[in-house]
């Protein structure tokens, strides 16, 4: 329980800590802490392999691209462009919010009876790696590719349009004039442009 | 398969004349679409007693595109092919295939209206028969606030229609009812409904309050277009009562009969006295209508048999003479370029035939014996003091002392008194505009000789007792 | 709670995989074949996979419901009911696709709607909630991406501020949808309606949760501001792939979630917010309209209350409610792709068919055009003789059956203040105005004419012959 208040509180200030960041770098080192204080709360709920898939796939590796993205736009010393600051005219009626719907979930909570499902709660907890205990790597892949095979299909799908649609969105760098290039000319100068940069 | 054609004819012909360039087939249209009513006027005679009948909705409740004249809208059917004739050899608006195009699809979906035997084909065309007017106010009436004055009141007027009509179907269960004698609705939802049918109705007819689109769209609307609108489309609420509210919901039409009445006698005298006070041709009529039709009110809500009767023969009575008022004032309009009784004047010298048609319309309007609009409102009057309704009989007699004062009014300030010098008077009526008047004069006098082929229909059919139960004071 | 997976399982989301490997070769073809013919080619392809999808789906129509992978998707006449209405939008909005969207993009472009269809497809189809999210987030990725095509500064604006409202709403629902699996202890539909749950908090607060992402999803008020800005900014094939399918989906979602999913005697009370909010929705939209000079923004406000039209259709949970839902949403199918085929055949680069001030005098340039978007506005707007009028009678009807007459009022209210905002439109088609800049049409789109006419076709059939498809009531076991 301790530890949960505590993580809790890592996260929550470092979520915020993220998005009021004054860098992108800072944004981003406040995202890895983030992630870490979750993984360590999916450990103190036995989901081991969460906890794991948590550290290596966010923190491993997407903030890795957050940083090489900073890294090659060279602006990660630079300060967000500042616009106008519209937080404090949002912070009371958002604080207000956000005060009111916790009171709901504490007062709806209170009253939710058993959280945890009879079934799940009885089911044994064993040292990471064994078979058919619940969280495990066993049980976890049992499920993904029996019960949970659709859901998972649809996620490969999923990072596909992600894929091309990104491709789609960034790979043609159209300008916005009037008199539009024929793309195959703005290749050749986008290239022209890279072998200059490289040189230089 | 009759009243398919009726209704089909009209609207296909009449859209296909939307198409094209605007100034192709001017001449051609005029005769096409005269021809097009007169056959749509001798299928329409022919269609007596006809039924056609195919399945629409088997669920929440049945409903069918079930069309055929009752005994009523039989007339009412006959009325709309001869007015639109008259309107459309009256036509000399600019862009006239358009126009008469506009005019066919009106006939169109009123036969629509009128020969629907199923609630929910009635509301269908009810909506249906704005469209055209609409497109009329937009394209060729004065100031476009018109258009959507007269659309949205009377679109309102088809919601609660529509609403109404699906809490009809609801509680009875099917909507194939108009023309049935055996429909008896009970419940307690049905005040709901009857109020639903009354506000569409009301405002259709119009009746005082709800009359406040009506001046300004007769005056504005061109005039055959006004003259098939006040004659046929303003029935299709008085027609809505008879044969919807009177014949299946006869008890809750008895409740509120008082208030109908209270209705029609203030929209009678109200009509009647703006008239007099009006200054443009068309508001006089328009207000004149107002007054006509809440003596018709006041005739279905006193439940008699004969005050119905009278009502049936009133409805074909007005159509006919405020056709031909709107027509006339029309051709005045067209050679004078204005309405206005005070620069109006002296014009009866140069043109007499134009001053005769006149004159006629507005006899027959002020109730001269003879003539058909006298039979309707002696039958009214008749059968709302054998109803026990003493007191709304003799204040409608106001009016129709009243009616005589500003149909002269109108008469004299146009064709009367001396030459205005600054008027553009031009020729007399050629014989094609005489042919437009032509069958409604004739019908106004055949019908004020003998109206009896009017009244052959079954008031108790319409729950109309001799007895009056609930529209005693 | 191992299952074994069969063929029947895959058979079930066939019309699924069809549509998606449609989008792979779609790509391929793009890659394989010259320029100046794969524009065409991929629409053309893509629309046929649909076509042959819709085969597929259609054929399994008649044959018992199948509950495939575990729970996870239901073959049922009520999701392939939602499929086939889809795979439509899906398909009339793929033919519209023409400039701005660039020719070298038409094949992504053609690509990610054919997946977008997947997703919605799924959420048609879902038996948990956790193909619910996914299919939610497979339709909004697509379309994210979709939104930003055009070669403008708002269609970029509108696909960022689609890609952050609508994050923030899928919060919203997969924070409900934690809460319901807490409840229950299954991601499953079916273990939702065990009774012993209706007085579970955490059913009424994830529910509630759920609803705000529905209600989101669907534009209702007050979640409703994000729809007119990003159908404003995204490209016409992509709004009306919008304006459809995305809420087509939801109301799948939602309509299975309602009628099959909730422990009984819950749906009255945690539904109310629902139907009062497709009540503000039904006014709000209306009125939202009247000041549009914009036929998307024009269309968004109007989808917005025709989701609470549909609504008030649902309302009181009756089976004819529901068939009467569905046959408004295949109406406003219809009339949504006919509109916006209209006007697309008067875009260029441009998209001038969006902009309302192009439409004065198109009565006179085009009369045929102008008649048929009359006919599509007047649909809208409820007047006969079009499905339209039809529908809401219905709507009416059943409202006034189920005990929400109330609805049906504001139903009333809402049409009365819409026709105003319609018959604008179709005012400034044939005004007499002499001094309109003369606004010449663009390339000849035959495709679009060929939507517009099938659309007028299907809505006259759709009015005179009112089929609605009786095998629909949703399960979810």
């Amino acid at each position: 329980m301790i530890a949960f208040w505590i993580l809790a509180v890592i996260m929550l200030g470092s979520a915020i800590w993220c998005i009021s960041a004054s860098k992108p770098v800072y944004s981003v080192v406040a995202l890895l802490l983030h992630f870490a204080a979750l993984a360590a709360m999916y450990l103190t709920l036995n989901a081991e392999f969460l906890a794991v898939i948590q550290l290596i796939v966010y923190s491993g590796a997407i903030l890795i691209l957050f940083l090489f993205v900073i890294a090659l736009l060279s602006s990660g010393v630079a300060s967000f462009s500042v616009g106008p600051n519209r937080l404090p005219r949002i912070a009371i009626p958002a604080i207000v919010l956000i005060a009111l719907a916790l009171g709901f979930f504490t007062y709806a909570m209170g009253h939710a009876g058993a959280v945890v499902p009879a079934a799940q709660a009885g089911s044994p907890l064993g040292p990471v790696g064994t078979a058919d205990v619940f969280g495990s790597v066993n049980d976890f892949g049992k499920a993904l590719f029996t019960s949970y095979l659709l859901p998972f299909e649809i996620t490969a799908l999923l990072l596909m349009v992600a894929v091309i649609g990104v491709i789609l969105l960034a790979g043609d760098h159209a300008p916005y004039v009037a008199t539009r290039k024929h793309a195959a000319e703005v290749r050749r100068e986008m290239r022209e442009a890279i072998l200059r940069e490289g040189r230089q | 398969m009759i009243e398919l054609l009726l209704i089909l004819v009209p609207v296909v012909i009449g859209a296909a004349m939307q198409f094209g360039r605007d100034d192709e087939n001017e001449k051609w249209s005029r005769w096409t679409g005269a021809l097009v009513a007169a056959v749509m006027f001798f299928l329409a005679l022919a269609s007596r007693g006809t039924e056609w009948s195919f399945r629409w909705l088997s669920r929440p409740f049945t409903s069918a595109f079930h069309f055929g004249p009752t005994a009523i809208s039989y007339w009412i059917v006959l009325l709309l092919a001869v007015c639109t004739f008259s309107a459309i050899l009256a036509v000399n608006q600019p862009r006239r295939r358009r126009f008469i195009g506009q005019l066919l699809m009106l006939e169109g979906t009123m036969m629509g209206l009128f020969l629907a035997r199923d609630l929910l084909a009635f509301a269908l065309f009810w909506d249906a028969m704005l469209l055209p007017v609409f497109f009329t106010l937009l394209g060729w009436g004065g100031h476009s606030g018109t258009a959507w004055r007269y659309f949205l009141y009377n679109f309102a007027g088809g919601l609660t229609l529509l609403l109404a009509t699906a809490a009809f179907g609801m509680l009875y269960g099917s909507t194939d009812v108009i023309g049935r004698t055996d429909v008896h609705l009970v419940g307690a939802w049905v005040p709901w409904i009857f109020i639903g049918f009354s506000f569409a109705f009301l405002v259709k007819t119009p009746v005082w309050p709800l009359h406040t689109w009506m001046p300004i769209t007769y005056s504005d609307t061109p005039s055959p277009m006004v003259a098939v609108v006040s004659a046929v489309q303003s029935k299709a609420g008085l027609y809505g009562f008879i044969a919807i509210a009177m014949a299946t919901m006869p008890d809750y039409v008895k409740t509120y009969a008082p208030w109908l009445i209270v209705l029609g006698i203030v929209s009678l005298l109200y009509g009647a006295f703006i008239a007099l006070t009006q200054n443009d041709a068309k508001r006089i009529v328009a207000y004149s209508s107002l007054s006509h039709l809440g003596l018709i009110v006041v005739a279905i809500a006193s439940f008699n048999p004969i005050a119905l009767q009278g009502a049936v023969l009133y409805i074909i009575a007005h159509g006919l003479f405020s056709a031909a008022i709107f027509l006339t004032l029309g051709y005045v309009e067209s050679r004078e370029e204005t309405r206005s009784l005070v620069r109006l004047g002296g014009l009866g010298a140069s043109n007499p035939r134009l001053a005769g048609a006149l004159c006629i319309a507005a006899l027959a309007a002020l109730g001269l014996p003879g003539l058909a609009g006298f039979v309707g409102e002696i039958v009214i009057l008749t059968g709302v003091f054998q109803a026990g309704l003493v007191w709304p009989a003799i204040l409608a007699l106001i009016p129709i002392v009243l009616a005589s004062a500003y149909m002269l009014r109108l008469f004299q300030g146009i064709m009367n008194g001396p030459e205005v010098p600054d008027l553009p008077v031009r020729a007399d009526l050629n014989w094609i505009e005489g042919l437009a008047l032509a069958p409604l004069v004739i019908a106004l006098v055949v019908l004020g000789v003998n109206p009896h082929a009017l009244t052959t229909f079954n008031p108790s059919a319409y729950n109309a007792t001799t007895v009056s139960q609930g529209a005693s004071k | 709670m191992t299952i074994n997976v069969t063929n029947a399982d895959w058979n079930a989301v066939a019309p699924i995989i069809i549509v998606a490997i449609t989008g792979l070769l779609v790509l391929l073809l793009d890659l394989l074949s010259p320029k100046n013919i794969s524009r065409y080619a991929a629409i053309l392809l893509g629309a046929a996979g649909m076509i042959v999808a819709g085969v597929v789906a259609s054929l399994a129509y008649w044959s018992p419901a199948y509950v495939a992978f575990g729970g996870a998707f239901i073959q049922s006449g009520f999701g392939i009911v939602f499929q086939l209405i889809i795979l439509i939008a899906g398909i009339g909005s793929l033919i519209l696709v023409r400039p701005p969207v660039q020719n070298e993009r038409i094949a992504g472009a053609t690509a990610l709607m054919l997946w977008g269809t997947c997703g919605a497809m799924l959420m048609a189809g879902a038996g948990n909630l956790m193909v619910v999210f996914l299919g939610l987030e497979l339709l909004s990725l697509a379309l994210y991406c979709l939104c930003g095509l055009a070669d403008r500064p708002s269609s970029r604006e509108s696909a960022l501020k689609y890609l952050i409202l609508s994050s923030t709403a899928s919060g919203f629902m997969l924070y409900g949808m934690a809460l319901l699996f807490g409840a229950s202890g299954s991601v499953a539909f079916a273990d939702l309606a065990n009774p012993a749950l209706a007085s579970s908090a955490l059913l009424w607060v994830g529910g509630g949760l759920f609803l705000v992402g529905i209600a989101f999803k669907l534009s209702l008020v007050p979640f409703h501001a994000w729809s007119p800005d990003v159908y404003e900014g995204a490209p016409l094939p992509v709004t009306a792939f919008m304006s459809v399918a995305t809420k087509a989906g939801t109301l799948a979602v939602f309509a299975r979630f309602m009628y099959a999913a909730l422990p009984a005697g819950t749906a009255d009370r945690l539904l109310l917010p629902i139907w009062i909010v497709a009540a503000i929705s039904m006014i709000a939209g209306n009125v939202g309209m009247l000041a549009q000079h914009d036929l998307k923004r024009l269309i968004a406000y109007s989808g917005i209350a025709q989701v609470g039209y549909i609504l008030t259709a649902l309302a009181g949970g009756t089976h004819l409610g529901l068939r009467y839902a569905i046959y408004y949403l295949a109406a406003y199918t219809f009339m949504n792709l006919g509109a916006f085929a209209i006007a697309t055949t008067m875009s260029g680069d441009r998209e001038e068919g969006s902009h309302l001030a192009n439409y004065r005098g198109y009565g006179r340039r085009n009369p045929v055009g102008a008649a048929l978007m009359t006919f599509f506005l007047l649909a809208m707007a409820g007047l006969p003789p079009t499905a339209g009028f039809l529908g809401k009678i219905l709507i009416l009807s059943s409202s006034v059956g189920a005990g929400y007459a109330w609805l049906g009022v504001v139903l009333i209210i809402g049409t009365a203040i819409s026709l105003y905002a319609y018959a604008k439109v179709v005012r400034a088609m044939y005004q007499r105005d002499e001094h309109v800049h003369a606004f010449e049409g663009h390339a000849p789109a035959p495709l679009a004419w060929a939507s517009a006419a099938i659309c007028f076709v299907v809505i006259i059939v759709m009015t005179f012959y009112p089929y609605t498809p009786s095998n629909v009531l949703p399960i979810v076991k």
